[in-house]
């Protein structure tokens, strides 16, 4: 299970064929892995923190694994489909990179998927949820598009069930408005009507906005059951507050980030968030020993952010494995992959599509607390 | 036309940034006299005024008021030590009223006396008196010229500088203009320096003339000694060399 | 009704946030006929001096309040010496580029020091919640309404009755005028540079509890802002003020009646409209400042 263990079983395995190649492999001029993700304006926190994640799995590689040297190099894709075009562009062509992880946004990943065309190259994105990428990738049509984590509408199937049985009747989405934001109103606008949900209505808030109350006084006027939230931990925490300001009573479903620690810390009194119930792709459960190992180097608990690219690097590494460190050898290796992971099975579909677990986080007296854990498997 | 000079200009160089414009201006005016200032569009008239104001500084040579060196001082300094100006064009503050505009004419005092002083404008220019509420911009162009030689004369000024007085006025208000500017020489002792383009009118209701050519006086004398130098009546004033000729 | 007036008393919110930032940067361009575009970044600013005096030196909310005036008004000393006045009588295009690079070394001077992850910062006034009518609504949110209140009742004062206020609209009129009446463009610059940078100094300290802070926190209200400064007639201190407040009502009214996603397109739309009609702005004839 702990791919640090397997590893070290692989190199004596290795060591023999290693010494024949000679040092000449060895030292072979390492792979170079380029991260876009955000690292300038109001998300810039989210590129920050996936290059921690996947310099802790480089660091775990080198110390289990002396055969390939992984280099990372950044770009910044500012969370926008512009943003993510120049971002894989200039990795691609100017970096020099041997495979991309990410984008982290939706939107970036987007921008940034036509690309990867031209240079023959892989990008495993490690957070983008927008199912347009899952539509667009492998048999859709462009063969270098990996998803590692869960879209919108895997999640989504899972979360809508679990909204009706939680006895929600109505609800109103409020998402902010961008391509995650929008393909993730667009899957529950279709999807909790099938599990007897009524849907009031759709709101959109520009990213990085200071003020929700002029939208949520007019969701509150419509009384729903439930709203459900998709953004980023600043704009939950906004909700929180403002929720209490202005005494709403609706549960509160989200996607995005709502229950991560620095959300919590955003509210100012974490217990704002109580009952907050999130969808989450990952969650800090106990069997996951890079948890620690993040704390110990960085002295916090891994954010999503951080966690999820950690383990498209670990990705990223068995398709090296599988078929070599060469931008065609990665984007065969991708295919090959099939890796029990700590946060459930990667194995990538004919639309590069894997499917890990799916956690059910509740806010609880301030706290995160995983209530379910869902295998997607099929 | 003996006594102290006022004001002294001695070899003053001025310009902007590297373009020179005064090459060595030399000149002297006396209290209560009427000086005119004339020449060609370029020739630093205005760059003149702003030198001796301070609006510009001099690069070289030194600018005396009452025999003490003026050069390095501020612009504010200077109004403080008695030299105002009136620039060209609109020069008060068109959304204040007549009397908000006088009282910022003496923003540099800080005597009991600004009121009386307001008082004596209104004496002086009767046509401001009946204006006081009004809104500068509001006012006829003769009316606007009036109010800021009033506000100029608000800080008491030994000298004053008018750059073009008679710009966008008509005929009948230039002649009270000028009127004007000749009684407040005689009366209040202030010597005036202005630049003119009625240069022939100019340099009748003044006691001297001065010609600045290429960023030097050319030609300098009384009012009518400079109407009746042919070098200058023919290049400057537009009239045939000869005073005699038809 | 209920709804109504909870929209009126949230777009009256937003609005301040709009008004107290766009009266700053009415006020240097009526005064200095500069455009500020760093003026955002000293909302941002503020709100890190709050989040340092607050978290670093443990200080207490009321007492960091003031302690943000203070320091806003010195870091608005510096920014005229260092920046402002060196470029005051220089073409527009070096002012742009001047001002425009500062708000760029500010968002990410800010984005180096403490990272791009937001901070939040608890006001006690936060979790006071009152009723008013069928409306609710934290301390905080009254405080900023009666704060912003004050703060242009002083400023209109001290434009009004003041020596240096005086000196401000007398510059603002005609800036030769005032030089030749011995008036020192160079510390009515210090003045309104200093007035404008403690308006976004009270934006910040106020305002800031009850969003969160980060680098890029100005992006959004800055363009609003400068909305409110075209829309209220460029360098028109009430103008802007009043074009702040229309936008903060018009922005929860169409919320309201509308999918939220296109309170922008009107606010924006409505500025074109306005511009088309009067194309100095609604209050473009009227007395500067």
């Amino acid at each position: 299970m702990r791919p640090t263990a397997r590893r070290v079983g692989v190199v004596p395995i290795c060591l023999s064929a290693l010494l024949a190649a000679g040092a000449a492999f060895a030292q072979a001029k390492p792979v170079k892995v380029g991260l876009s993700s955000a690292f300038s304006g109001h998300v810039g926190f989210i590129g920050a923190d996936a290059r921690r994640g996947i310099e802790l799995a480089i660091e775990e590689l080198k110390t289990a694994n002396t055969a390939v040297a992984y280099e990372l190099s950044i770009a910044d894709d500012e969370c926008t489909p512009a943003g993510g075009a120049t971002a894989f562009r200039r990795l691609m062509d100017v970096q020099q990179v041997d495979v991309i992880i990410g984008s982290g946004c939706s939107g970036a990943t987007l921008g940034g998927m036509p690309t990867l065309m031209d240079g023959k190259l892989s990008a495993v994105t490690y957070g983008s949820t927008n199912p347009k990428i899952t539509e667009g990738a492998g048999v859709g049509g462009n063969p270098y598009m990996w998803r590692m984590n869960l879209n919108d509408t895997i999640i989504g199937e899972t979360f809508a069930a679990f909204i009706a049985k939680d006895g929600v009747k109505s609800a109103h989405i409020l998402a902010v408005n961008n391509d995650f934001g929008r393909g993730a109103a667009g899957v529950y606008q279709a999807l909790l009507p099938k599990n007897d949900v009524k849907v009031n209505g759709a709101d959109f808030f520009s990213q990085g906005a200071s003020d929700l109350r002029a939208l949520i006084s007019k969701i509150a006027a419509r009384s729903p059951d439930a709203i459900l939230l998709f953004g980023e931990p600043p704009d939950c925490a906004l909700m929180a507050r403002q929720k209490r300001e202005m005494n709403l009573k609706a549960k509160i479903f989200s996607r995005g980030g709502c229950y991560t620690d620095e959300s919590l810390k955003l509210m100012g009194d974490p217990r704002l968030g109580d009952g907050l119930t999130e969808a989450a792709y990952w969650a800090r459960t106990p069997d996951q020993p890079m948890v620690e190992a993040y704390r110990k180097r960085h002295g916090d608990y891994p954010p999503y952010n951080a966690a999820l690219a950690y383990y498209a690097m670990m990705t990223v590494d068995q398709a090296v494995r599988k078929a070599g460190p060469s931008r065609d050898g990665i984007t065969k290796g991708l295919a090959q992959v099939d890796w029990k992971s700590a946060i459930g099975p990667i194995k990538f579909d004919a639309n590069h599509q894997a499917r890990p677990d799916l956690f059910m986080v509740r806010i609880e007296n301030g706290e995160q607390k995983v209530i379910e854990t869902i295998s997607n498997a099929r | 036309m003996a006594g102290e000079p006022v004001l002294q200009l001695q070899d003053v160089h001025a310009g902007y940034g590297e373009i020179r414009i005064l090459k060595g201006v030399s000149f002297a005016i006396e209290p209560g006299t009427v000086t005119s200032v004339i020449g060609a569009n370029g020739a630093g008239k205005s760059t003149l005024l702003k030198t001796i104001f301070g609006m510009v500084q001099a690069s070289d040579g030194a600018i005396r008021l009452d025999g003490r060196d003026v050069t390095g001082l501020k612009s504010e300094e200077r109004l403080q030590r008695g030299i105002a100006i009136v620039p060209q064009g609109r020069c008060n503050f068109p959304l204040m009223s007549v009397q908000e505009n006088l009282e910022l004419g003496a923003f540099i005092r800080r005597d009991g006396d600004i009121k009386a002083d307001i008082e004596a404008m209104y004496g002086l220019f009767s046509s401001l008196d009946a204006k006081r509420k009004v809104i500068a911009g509001n006012l006829s162009g003769g009316e606007q010229q009036m109010l800021e030689i009033a506000m100029a004369l608000m800080t008491r000024p030994r000298v004053m500088l008018l750059d073009e007085p008679s710009l966008g006025l008509s005929p009948r208000m230039l002649d009270y203009v000028f009127s004007s500017i000749r009684d407040l020489a005689r009366g209040h002792g202030t010597a005036i320096l202005m630049v003119e383009q009625n240069a022939v009118q100019a340099l009748r209701i003044s006691d001297r003339g001065i010609v600045i050519e290429l960023g030097r006086v050319s030609h300098q004398g009384s009012g009518v000694e400079m109407l009746s130098e042919p070098d200058v009546r023919r290049a400057y004033l537009g009239l045939p060399a000869d005073r005699n000729a038809p | 009704m209920e709804l109504l007036l909870n929209q009126l008393i949230n777009g009256l919110t937003a609005g301040s946030e709009y008004a107290l930032i766009a009266a700053g940067l009415a006020l240097i361009f009526g005064v200095l006929e500069v455009v500020n575009f760093a003026h955002g970044e000293f909302y941002m600013l503020s709100s890190y001096y709050l989040y340092l005096l607050m978290t670093r030196y443990n200080l207490p909310y009321v007492v960091a309040v003031p302690l943000v005036i203070v320091a806003m008004i010195l870091s608005g000393v510096i920014f005229y010496y260092l920046v402002i006045r060196r470029v005051l009588s220089r073409s527009w295009q070096l002012q742009l580029i001047a001002t425009l690079a500062l708000s760029i070394v500010m968002v990410n001077t800010a984005i180096v020091l403490s990272g791009p992850v937001p901070k939040y910062l608890e006001s006690p006034l936060n979790s006071q919640i009152v009723q008013i009518g069928m409306a609710s609504i934290s301390v905080q949110r009254l405080v900023v309404l009666a704060a912003t209140a004050i703060s242009f009742a002083t400023l209109y004062a001290v434009l009004k009755y003041t020596r240096i206020g005086k000196a401000m609209r007398a510059v603002a009129q005609n800036r030769e005028a005032a030089a030749a009446v011995g008036i020192s463009v160079e510390k009515v610059g210090l003045a309104t540079v200093v007035a404008g940078c403690a308006l976004a100094g009270v934006a910040g300290a106020l305002i800031s509890p009850l969003y969160t802070i980060h680098p890029g926190m100005a992006a959004l209200v800055i363009i609003k802002a400068f909305a409110a400064v075209i829309v209220g007639g460029f360098g028109n201190v009430t103008g802007a003020v009043l074009a702040a407040f229309l936008i903060g009502l018009l922005e929860a009214l169409v919320t309201t009646v509308l999918p939220s996603e296109y309170a922008d397109a009107f606010v924006f739309g409505g500025m074109i409209l306005v511009l088309l009609v009067r194309p100095h702005g609604l209050f473009g004839r009227v007395a500067r400042s």
